[in-house]
């Protein structure tokens, strides 16, 4: 990779695309750049598991082409996008991290990756994931154990992790990832990104191998929040494909972006949200905080009553709705599963009809709690998640006091709560650990609301250096 | 193995073999394993929304209708 290369490869999405509106960066250039990237970080990284290599330099030259006459397909043109490869894309194979489809052709793209390529975006590959996006680790026992750009002895988290690593590691501008109980957040957190959690309905999931239905999302992960506006208006909106999706107007999510947080209203939930954190998060966090408040946020303290007991819901549904979507090959291909996957399909075959039903139930108590909230509070903040990123391969984490905790539980501590209540979330980059390892602050907004989660992330960044910061890889 | 863990692996044979899913020995041992460290919070959850001031909770997955002027559109 040439330095001309590199310095392309450290432009923002944002700064790329009005570079190319402007005539002064070629598509091809970019596709070059982020291809050359990919081939220096990837054998050690495993974030792919499809390159475009030659689509992609066919799609730039005809991008150079209308650009050079003036033609311009949108926000996008001419950008090099990666997908979490539990995305469909039409005539190229999807495998959702799996052997058991690993040789799935899809016959059409999938709604976020028609909606990218008319926004003028250039497909640059397919991102590793955890099996089937049903874990938090991405070690994937049939494309790799991705690796975080940070440093390769610890995990991207997941289950997008190939995307956040991608991203990361400059081999693409931006990426998409789905989100079901955090995999979306939890690798954005660990890799220094931004990326949202839409609301319940905000964007289609046609076209996307599901996890879990009843809570599943796919939305951009970006290196910042104008990126991730950008990318996300590209993707918004109702689907006549997609019965999830709601009817709601999708707004310009650029516009205002830096109006400021001026009299802001943040909630804190007392008694959850700083609870059993490591300390470099609980410091990160709230120095954070306190950044938002010297932009002119003021902290509302909130009372969740019903807060815990989130996880064990959470665990419930993420569980039992997978189970019955893979039912038949556990049963017709249980060995070619991954052994944490296949041990979590067959746990959800066993929870109770009541347990699935009573967890659906508390998800209303906790939404109608959250929602009763928003009358004193605009949106909260709390840590991502409650550990910087672990040694590949651990599967239990010390919190606090030494004592070893599950992974699975552990990770989902605070994405679990977007996730039962159908609320919009954001992860904004907001520090690190004293090993250097990224720490993410997660925004929870009101449902459609997320141009204001995108306002304040912007507040805070236009304030902050966190995210310009880059792995040295 | 331990008796709990005899108790564990005996409870996920009998509802494996109620959900038609046959599990080889060594794979009850770890399903229990997991299902063991969930179920004392499901359960727990289950009481909870069992109580009288939750009586009126829905769950979150129920059909909901469009309003009159979505089905005039």
């Amino acid at each position: 990779m040439n330095a001309s290369q590199r310095e392309l490869s450290q432009l923002t999405l944002a700064d790329a695309a009005r570079r190319v509106k402007a005539g002064e960066v070629s598509p091809v250039e970019l596709v070059e750049a982020s291809l050359s990237r990919i081939e220096a970080v990837d054998p050690t990284l495993s974030a792919y598991i499809s390159v475009f290599a030659d689509e992609a330099r066919q799609v730039a030259q005809a991008a150079e082409i209308m650009c050079s006459v003036g033609h311009d397909l949108g926000p996008l043109h001419g950008i090099p996008v990666a997908l979490k490869d539990n995305v469909a894309v039409r005539g190229t194979r999807t495998t959702a991290g799996s052997k058991i489809l690993a040789d799935w052709i899809p016959a059409h793209d999938a709604t976020v990756t028609n909606r990218l390529r008319r926004a003028g975006a250039i497909l640059i590959g397919k991102t590793n994931l955890h099996e089937f996006a049903w874990g938090g680790t991405s070690a994937n026992p049939h494309y790799g154990t991705v690796r975080n750009p940070w440093n390769p002895e610890r995990f991207p988290a997941g289950s997008s992790g190939g995307s956040g690593a991608a991203v990361a590691a400059r081999t693409c501008f931006g990426a998409i990832g789905t989100d079901t109980g955090g995999s979306i957040r939890l690798p954005s957190a660990v890799n220094g990104l931004v990326g949202i959690r839409p609301t319940y309905g905000r964007v289609s999931n046609h076209g996307i191998v599901p996890l879990a239905w009843s809570m599943d999302t796919a939305g951009p992960m970006t290196r910042t929040v104008e990126d991730c506006a950008l990318m996300f208006g590209a993707i918004a909106g109702h689907d006549p494909n997609d019965p999830t999706t709601a009817r709601h107007p999708v707004p310009d999510y650029l516009l205002g972006l830096d109006d400021g947080i001026e009299g802001l209203r943040i909630g804190i939930v007392s008694g959850y949200f700083f609870d059993h954190l490591q300390a470099p998060v609980r410091d990160a966090v709230k120095d954070a905080l306190d950044t938002l408040v010297s932009l002119g946020a003021r902290l509302v303290e909130i009372d969740i009553a019903n807060i815990h007991g989130n996880i064990s819901a959470q665990l419930t549904i993420e569980a039992a709705e997978p189970s019955a979507y893979h039912q038949r090959w556990l049963r017709e291909r249980p060995d070619d599963y991954g052994d944490d996957v296949r041990t979590l399909l067959e746990v959800g075959e066993l929870l109770l009809a009541t347990h699935y039903i009573q967890a659906q139930r508390y998800r209303t108590l906790l939404r109608n709690e959250f929602m009763e909230a928003f009358r004193s509070v605009d949106l909260f903040v709390c840590p991502t998640l409650p550990f910087t990123a672990t040694r590949v391969g651990e599967m239990k984490v010390v919190i606090e006091g030494g004592v070893e905790e599950d992974m699975l539980s552990a990770i989902m501590q605070f994405t679990g709560v977007p996730s039962l209540t159908g609320l919009p979330s954001l992860n904004v980059p907001c520090g690190f650990d004293p090993d250097g390892l990224p720490i993410g602050m997660q925004l929870i907004g009101k449902p459609f609301d997320e141009a204001a989660l995108f306002r304040a992330g912007a507040a805070y960044q236009a304030s902050t250096g966190h995210h310009l910061k880059q792995p040295d890889l | 193995m331990s008796e709990d863990a005899m108790c564990g692996a005996a409870r996920v044979r009998l509802l494996a073999a109620c959900a038609g899913l046959t599990l080889p020995p060594e794979r009850e041992a770890r399903v229990a394993a997991v299902l063991d460290a969930w179920l004392p919070d499901a359960n727990a959850l289950n009481s909870k929304m069992g109580a009288p001031g939750h009586r009126e909770l829905v769950p979150a997955t129920i059909l909901v209708h469009a309003s009159a002027a979505e089905h005039e559109e």
